[in-house]
């Protein structure tokens, strides 16, 4: 069961150097039901994901012709209905997984990675870098994210990729800044004045020293960050500036059913629910996280 | 104090320029011709060319952001691409309804999200606290759009105890719903600092001391612990605007309210860049001062709190 872990996302040169700060973790949800209880959620969604060729009953994207390609409430063929043009609600639920899945954790990724990079950058060496870093921070977490998100998403043109660089650049600049807090607290602190003396050098002292010490609040950061993610795909999509169709995604879904509410609920209910489960079980997990790695973040 | 207020307004300066850069520069980016989206695919050339001529659409780019600026400052945006109709004028009507909405939603969320936090803080790690945590953790993860989907389902279609979905006759009736749905997500984050920080107080020695005097229970948590929570609320408030903006967008969106956010959106998903540049500078500067307002507050509500 050590493979849940990795369900809330370390980036591959983290397992390495922080093997302390996984296990903390892994213990933690263990112990907690209602973590545990999410931290399945989240695996088995990544499994519905990898294997929803075989899982969905239906072709998502071709309609049942039994429908006479009209939306039918949930029936024993159809476990949660059809969409209006007679296409299968729980198979296209099932795809749609992967387009929630891959955004979340693939975009936070990216995020992560440019975070991680210049927030220590910025940290460490401060002087110009850090002014440079600090302004285009400032910058970026004056715009309302969703307004970001939705300006990024028309000027590059709706689609998968945009979808990632877009919640990825707007994910960024949050964790650049808890990474340049982290590592100037960091730089001055015993042990990373020690390992200098010792005769570290720079890029040792970041990697092997001070990244260790900004990993809890990581994945912290990070769990919280795939559940935003998901909801912001999720918007993009609903606003019809994300993954385009016949690729079936949860927003897309809620929005072509936004206008049969009365008529077929179950168009915009199902995924919806589908996308406060995943994300309410990452919420739950980060949350959990932060109370077990990192006391300061206690309570925000 | 002053200086302080000062201080930060000349340093919100550089990242409200920032900020209308790269706006200027995304929009410039955005694919399509607007002088030929206009006059309509079917225009010649020479006709595309002229009314980008006469648009300054022709102009090296920093003359035109200059302009661009020169006339928001000025308060003088033009018309929308899409209806013709001026700007200006659009966002001041629109401007009441939506001010409405964020102040019947953040009085809801304030009084809704204090009380939650303090009724979990009381009965701590018991089944209540346990309860009330998990449904804001919801509160939080739940989409906007579609949370104000259902909502509709449930309180227009099904219980039919508002008339219908926009604003109606202006009436607050028509507010209650969308400010409710509005408030959730914010009601939710003020209840889970409310309750963290309420623990914190409630440790506190002075509270020890309230207590063994013989005060009754009932004083000791409103009177000496609850009024010790006031800067976190003003905090999260502050925090959480950005998503709270973000909310506002999406809200008058789903419920077809005719405010800013609406206008804001229609306008981004049009294109419509008249409208989108104004929009997004307007709405990061209001954001800026917003968090400077609070910042600020914090000195006026714990008189502890020193600037320098």
């Amino acid at each position: 069961m050590a493979d849940v872990a990795p369900a809330a996302g370390p980036p591959a040169t983290a397992e390495a150097t922080s093997i302390s700060a996984w296990g903390i973790a892994w213990r933690r949800i263990r112990r907690d039901p209602g973590a545990l209880i999410a931290a399945s959620v989240i695996v088995l969604l990544i499994l519905v994901a990898l294997f929803a060729p075989q899982l969905a009953p239906w072709d998502p994207a071709r309609p049942d012709r039994a429908t006479n390609f009209r939306a039918t409430a949930p029936s024993a063929e159809h476990l949660l209905g059809t969409d209006r043009a007679g296409r299968d609600v729980l198979s296209r639920l099932i795809f749609g997984a992967r387009v929630s899945l891959a955004v979340g954790f693939g975009s936070q990724l990216l995020s992560l990675v440019f975070g991680v990079a210049f927030g220590m950058m910025a940290g460490y060496f401060g002087g110009w870098i850090d002014t440079v870093v600090s302004r285009v921070i400032e910058i970026l977490q004056a715009f309302p994210s969703l307004l970001l998100l939705i300006v990024l998403s028309v000027t590059i043109g709706p689609g998968l990729v945009t979808a990632y660089i877009a919640l990825g650049i707007v994910g960024w600049s949050g964790v650049a800044r808890l990474v340049r807090g982290e590592t100037l607290k960091l730089k001055n602190s015993d042990y990373v004045e020690g390992a200098r003396a010792l005769g570290s050098r720079n890029p040792r002292l970041l990697f092997k020293h001070i990244f260790p010490g900004v990993m809890p609040s990581l994945i912290v950061i990070y769990s919280i960050g795939v559940g935003g993610a998901i909801i912001g795909e999720a918007t993009l999509s609903f606003l019809g500036l994300g993954v385009q169709p016949p690729t079936p995604s949860w927003g897309q879904m809620i929005a072509d059913g936004q206008n049969y509410l009365t008529s077929a609920w179950w168009m915009s209910v199902f995924p919806g629910i589908a996308i406060a489960l995943v994300v309410l079980s990452f919420n739950f997990i980060g949350d959990v996280l932060r109370d077990a790695l990192d006391p300061r973040m206690r309570g925000q | 104090m002053i200086v302080y207020v000062i201080k930060r307004l000349l340093q919100a300066i550089p990242v409200i320029v920032g900020v209308s850069v790269l706006t200027f520069v995304l929009m410039i980016l955005v694919p399509g011709d607007p002088a030929q989206k206009l006059l309509g695919q079917r225009a010649s050339p020479e006709a595309v060319d002229e009314l980008r001529t006469r648009l300054g659409l022709n102009d090296p780019p920093v003359q035109q952001y200059l302009r661009i600026m020169g006339n928001i400052v000025r308060g003088d945006l033009g018309r929308s691409m899409v209806t013709r109709e001026s700007v200006i004028n659009e966002m001041r009507n629109r401007f009441p309804v939506t001010l409405k909405l964020a102040v019947l939603a953040m009085t809801f969320s304030t009084i809704i999200g204090v009380a939650v936090g303090i009724v979990a803080a009381l009965n701590q790690n018991r089944f209540l606290d346990r309860a009330l945590m998990f449904i804001t953790l919801t509160g939080i993860s739940v989409p906007v759009f579609w949370y104000a989907l259902i909502a509709i389902l449930l309180v227009v279609f099904q219980w039919r105890w508002v008339p219908q979905t926009g604003i109606g006759d202006g009436s607050l009736q028509y507010y209650l719903l969308p400010a409710f749905v509005l408030g959730t997500r914010a009601a939710a984050f003020i209840a889970r600092i409310t309750r963290s920080n309420m623990l914190e107080v409630i440790r506190q020695d002075y509270i020890r001391t309230a207590h063994a005097k013989g005060l009754p229970e009932r004083v000791v948590t409103y009177k000496h612990a609850a009024r010790n929570i006031l800067i976190p609320v003003v905090t999260v408030i502050g925090l959480d605007l950005a998503s709270f903006i973000d909310g506002a967008f999406l809200t008058e969106f789903v419920f077809n309210i005719p405010g800013l956010g609406r206008y804001g959106l229609t306008s981004l998903l049009n294109r419509d860049l008249p409208v989108m540049i104004p929009l997004v500078i307007y709405t990061a500067t209001l954001y800026i001062i917003a968090n400077l307002v609070v910042d600020v507050l914090y000195g006026v509500i714990d008189p502890r709190i020193r600037y320098d």
